[in-house]
């Protein structure tokens, strides 16, 4: 059992049942593994799947200005305990909105400009990357910060030496729960504007019934939200690996 | 857990009374600043993209009375009404059997974590071929959405119970009825709830998220009407019907963990 994985097994077996279904039974809802496949090939060779190098780079504009607003306000929250207690129930409410429905807000205000996609990404990602890395700031160990200053270390040094180190796996968590947010929001975003980048394509198959592109599209868009998923959580087990 | 012990360990400087003021105050004071922010900013703008806040209550009160977002609502939340209740029976159950089943969880727990990950909005139009533009559609998101958090959730709280407090529960007579009410119960109740919540504010995307996109009714139709007659401040005022809902909406799931948890309590030993 250790060098088999069940949920590699499983997976495995549900792709096959998966196409057991669509050859079988050929519902219209279903398309076979292998065209779908094809499909995905046709894509990228016809280069329609250029439009995710645009989208990723929105991503990344988006994920900067998330980890750097992240990062102050996470040093605040963290370096006072009234304005944590003060604000903390706030970020707790607005991160338990439904935030797809500031999208149509979004969209009102900047229309398809790549303005709309950032700050839906932004606001998907901020206020859980915040949290996260206020708890991180805070379970770095007292006495180390105590000693770093008695030793004299300034407040950036100590920031480099002691906080980041310390806290690296939990600044991790922040990261992967940030980029996991922020993909989301910037599919959502595309999806409900529907004209630009993954979501024209997906857009334009389910206007033309074209069930195959939609699913090489939805290949697409869950393939990138795995792997940066399953990287980040890699990093994440690494760094925790040096803290120990 | 243990942020919230370094923080209770730390030296309180201020007296408890200034403290809560303070606290108080700044929140006041941040709501303050945002709306009059938003004020500000509106009328600097000419209300063509950003709407005053007095504008955009004026609308909200508007469309209550009128009837407007009553409608919607009813229209929208049908969906709710089914998807929520039935991804609750369901998730509860799919996440006991996880917990306490060590091989079903390896094998089918990673597609609820996978569920979590991926922008299930990119899943909507799949369902809707499957489906068809119909209230059956609807509810299938509203549940795709909601499931996978309950699930995981109800998972953990199997797990997170003690089982030395069982154990020790047990040691001191307490009966199978006594050890549910008192031990087990209060101990899961905590992540069940936490996934409920979190699974309501998902559900209200996924109920939203289908009406944006596909089936222009209730309130994500209004939202797109709305949009395109370029009427700002009744786009804003029922995007803020929608969080108010959320934020009922998940009000009310804390009312009833506390209910429950103090009845529990008081029925126990």
């Amino acid at each position: 059992m250790r060098f088999v994985r069940p949920e590699l097994l499983s997976a495995a077996g549900l792709i096959a049942l998966w196409q057991l279904i669509a050859v079988a039974l050929r519902p219209a809802w279903l398309p076979t593994v292998d065209s779908v496949a094809v499909e995905l090939w046709e894509l990228t060779t016809t280069g329609a799947l250029g439009v995710v190098g645009g989208s990723l780079v929105t991503l990344l504009i988006g994920m900067v200005v998330v980890f750097v607003v992240a990062g102050v306000s996470a040093l605040l929250l963290a370096g006072s305990e009234v304005l944590d207690e003060a604000l903390s129930p706030l970020i707790n409410a607005s991160m338990a909105t439904p935030h797809i429905a500031l999208i149509p807000v979004f969209t009102f205000i900047w229309g398809l400009e790549e303005t709309t996609r950032i700050v839906t990404v932004v606001a998907f990602a901020l206020f859980p990357v915040i949290l996260t890395w206020v708890t991180a700031i805070k379970e770095v160990p007292g006495d180390l910060v105590e000693m770093s200053s008695a030793f004299g270390a300034s407040r950036l040094k100590r920031l480099r030496y002691v906080v980041v180190p310390s806290a690296a796996t939990l600044l991790l968590t922040g990261v992967r729960i940030g980029v996991v947010q922020g993909i989301k929001g910037l599919v959502s975003a595309e999806i409900v504007i529907g004209v630009v980048g993954l979501g024209k394509l997906v857009t334009v198959a389910s206007q033309t019934f074209d069930v195959v592109q939609l699913y090489a599209v939805l290949v697409v868009i869950l393939g990138l939200s795995i792997v940066s998923y399953v990287v980040l959580t890699r990093l994440e087990t690494r760094a925790s690996a040096w803290n120990e | 857990m243990s942020a919230i012990g370094n923080a209770r360990v730390r030296p309180v400087r201020m007296s408890r009374g200034g403290r809560t003021t303070a606290v108080w105050g700044i929140r006041a004071g941040i709501v303050l600043l945002v709306a009059l922010a938003w004020e500000w900013y509106g009328r600097a703008d000419g209300e063509v993209f950003i709407p005053a806040f007095s504008s955009v209550l004026s609308a909200l009160w508007e469309h209550t009375l009128d009837g407007t977002i009553a409608e919607a609502m009813w229209l929208s939340n049908q969906s709710m009404l089914i998807g929520f209740p039935l991804s609750v029976v369901l998730g509860l159950g799919i996440g006991l059997v996880l917990g306490r089943r060590r091989l079903v969880d390896r094998t089918f727990s990673y597609l609820f974590d996978l569920m979590m990950v991926v922008p299930m909005i990119a899943v909507v139009p799949v369902v809707i071929v499957a489906l068809g533009l119909s209230l059956t559609a609807r509810v299938a998101v509203v549940m795709l959405f909601a499931l996978p958090v309950v699930v995981l959730n109800a998972r953990a709280a199997v797990r997170v119970v003690d089982h030395e407090l069982i154990e020790m529960a047990g040691a001191f007579g307490a009966d199978r009825r006594q050890v549910w009410q008192t031990v087990v119960l209060p101990a899961a109740l905590g992540p069940i709830f936490t996934g409920l919540r979190i699974g309501l504010s998902r559900a209200v995307s996924g109920m939203i998220v289908v009406e944006l996109t596909l089936i222009p009714a209730g309130l994500g139709g209004l939202l797109v009407t709305y949009r395109s007659q370029f009427a700002g401040a009744s786009l804003y005022a029922v995007t803020l019907a929608v969080l108010i809902e959320g934020a009922v909406l998940i009000g009310l799931a804390h009312l009833a963990e506390r209910r429950l948890l103090n009845r529990m309590r008081g029925g126990g030993v």
